[in-house]
């Protein structure tokens, strides 16, 4: 009976999601340009769905539960790794956001890819790119799936394949509507994860005995030595060092301009007005989000003394179960799902897209003919995620692996050759090929030996080595064509 | 009221690449200035045993003013640094 009342609330929530993929895949049919609608719902976002698109694309299930599981550890120091989170909601859209749209509609790009083709003329990084992307999405994917099924199992208490199949099943489902049904599921998906935080929050907060109450007992936990509670410290009592702190800065604030996932967003909206009103949006629930969560699981602390025996990961859905009457509970859960599948979905489509359009165009040497995509783009969305769902199924280290260093590997691949190809005129070919082997490179390489120098993060070393390859590139490799140029910077070459 | 130059509609590839230039350029500097602000307010306060609603004074002013402050800086920018115009 629990468990049913706890599944009612996930049942409906994931019936709207396929309802609302396949009413989106029903406007297929009318586009006349079926790729621009497939991969960018034909250019018509509107700030809110913008917004929202862009929030829930970039809050996974680790916002929900590997993130509240730290903070829960080390206090207030982890709610500061966090905090550049408050910059990421407005500055992609800010930086990138004009240019893009402007230069996908002059070149006609549909991808990310496209546009670093029409910029670059490179056929060897578009495939780079392509696969870089496609690995890391994949990875992440799995990744996803393997935490919302273990949210799922151990707040259902149904078995975690059954979770999985479940879950995964619809997403992959109505992620084959296309970027329409992706982004309209996702201003569902990003409502619902506020929804879930709101109530967590005020479980916590009544169940603690309030704020005063909550903080007055986290002043006697965890003391170091001279009686302060390193929970309450900034870098929880010397644990975080600060080189690791800056380095958050630029991981999951100033190096997101990269994320590829966020980049094809930028091309997506209607009008510049919906821009400036998504920035906005996006700066109040992201950060929200992401200060608020976080901060939940320092709270958290008040109500659990012990770690759950599976580790920090299972803190908010033992919270979940503990604390709550099953039917909030089951509103509850759909944060963590949402969060994870409008993650997912959103990698499923670009990877499609990497496939359909950029590997295609590679492969065949024209771009794919709008018959043939309309025929193959499903097909190969279904067969991404079914993949996907088989890793996560039967899990490889090699993938879990993967994923715990895609964030930052698709920021050290693709920042470097979108910003400085959009705004430096000296910026070319060589220098984007460089940039991308290089930051990419010493990310990778730093990851698997485990180099740490002066406790910062590997981000700071694949950002820098980019940054270094790009410049030395340019200055080595011969001048883009003027036609190329002139399309990129006519406010400078003439 | 007299029209200011920033009332006129942006037309043109040329200005509308320049005004985006311009535009991103503050975007940037708005993000380093929130950094900033975050950074002071925690090596001014970190030591201080001053509390707002419950909650240590180093953390209300850093992460939580440093929220609305990034909100009020994105207001800021677009309504008196980013521009409308076509994008076609």
């Amino acid at each position: 009976m629990q468990a049913l009342t706890v599944l009612l609330p996930v049942v409906l929530f994931l019936a709207l999601l396929l309802f609302i993929g396949y009413r989106s895949s029903h406007r297929l049919k009318d586009s006349r340009d079926f790729q621009a609608e497939y991969f960018l719902g034909s250019r018509s976002l509107s700030g809110i769905v913008l917004a929202m698109t862009l929030v829930a694309t970039y809050g996974s299930v680790s916002t929900y539960v590997s993130g509240p599981g730290l903070a829960w550890g080390y206090g207030l120091g982890w709610v500061v790794f966090a905090a550049p989170q408050i910059i990421t909601g407005f500055l992609i859209l800010g930086i990138l956001g004009k240019k893009m749209a402007l230069l996908s509609r002059s070149t006609g790009s549909l991808t990310v890819i496209d546009l670093l083709y029409a910029r670059f003329n490179s056929r060897s990084l578009c495939i780079i790119l392509s696969l870089v992307l496609l690995v890391f999405f994949s990875a992440t994917t799995v990744g996803q799936f393997v935490g919302g099924a273990q949210i799922f199992a151990a707040i259902t208490g149904l078995d975690y394949k059954a979770g999985l199949l479940l879950f995964a099943a619809v997403t992959v489902l109505y992620t084959a509507g296309g970027f329409r049904a992706v982004v309209l599921t996702d201003v569902v998906c990003a409502i619902l994860m506020l929804v879930g935080m709101f109530l967590l929050g005020g479980v916590i907060i009544s169940d603690g005995g309030g704020l005063s109450a909550i903080m007055d007992k986290l002043a006697t936990t965890s003391l170091d030595d001279s009686g302060h509670s390193t929970l309450l410290t900034f870098n929880a009592g010397g644990a975080l060092p600060l080189s690791l702190l800056f380095s958050a800065w630029l991981l999951v604030g100033f190096c997101t301009v990269g994320l590829p996932q966020s980049m094809v967003r930028c091309m997506s909206y209607r009008s510049t007005a919906d821009l400036h009103q998504a920035m906005l949006v996006a700066t109040i629930v992201c950060g929200a989000l992401m200060i608020g969560l976080t901060l939940l699981g320092v709270y958290a602390r008040a109500l659990v003394d012990e770690l759950p025996a599976s580790g920090s990961d299972a803190l908010i859905p033992t919270l979940i179960v503990t604390h709550m009457h099953p039917l909030l509970a089951g509103i509850t859960i759909i944060g963590p799902l949402a969060a994870t599948m409008s993650t997912v979905s959103s990698l499923l489509i670009a990877a499609c897209s990497a496939v359909m359009r950029d590997l295609y165009l590679q492969a065949a040497g024209h771009p794919c003919p709008d018959a043939a995509a309309k025929k193959l783009s499903k097909f190969m969305t279904l067969l991404i995620g079914i993949v996907c769902i088989v890793l996560a199924l039967y899990p490889l280290d090699i993938v879990a692996w993967i994923n715990l260093f895609a964030f930052g590997g698709l920021e050290s691949a693709f920042l470097w050759p979108m910003v400085l190809g959009l705004f430096s005129l000296k910026m070319n070919r060589r220098g984007a090929l460089i940039s991308v082997l290089l930051g990419l490179g010493v990310y990778t390489l730093f990851s698997i030996f485990k180099v740490n120098l002066w406790g910062f993060h590997n981000i700071v070393w694949g950002c820098l080595a980019g940054f270094g390859g790009a410049i030395l590139g340019s200055m080595f490799g011969p001048r883009d064509s003027v036609e190329i140029l002139r399309q990129f910077f006519p406010h400078k070459v003439k | 009221m007299a029209k200011t130059k920033s009332d006129l509609p942006l037309t043109g590839q040329a200005a509308k690449f320049a005004q985006i230039d311009k535009e991103a350029r503050a975007n940037f500097i708005a993000a380093l200035f929130i950094t900033a602000y975050f950074w002071l307010t925690i090596y001014l306060f970190k030591d201080s045993s001053l509390t707002l609603l419950a909650m240590p004074l180093w953390f209300m002013l850093s992460c939580i003013g440093g929220y609305f402050l990034s909100i009020v800086v994105v207001w800021f920018l677009v309504r008196h640094v980013m521009r409308n115009f076509s994008l076609d």
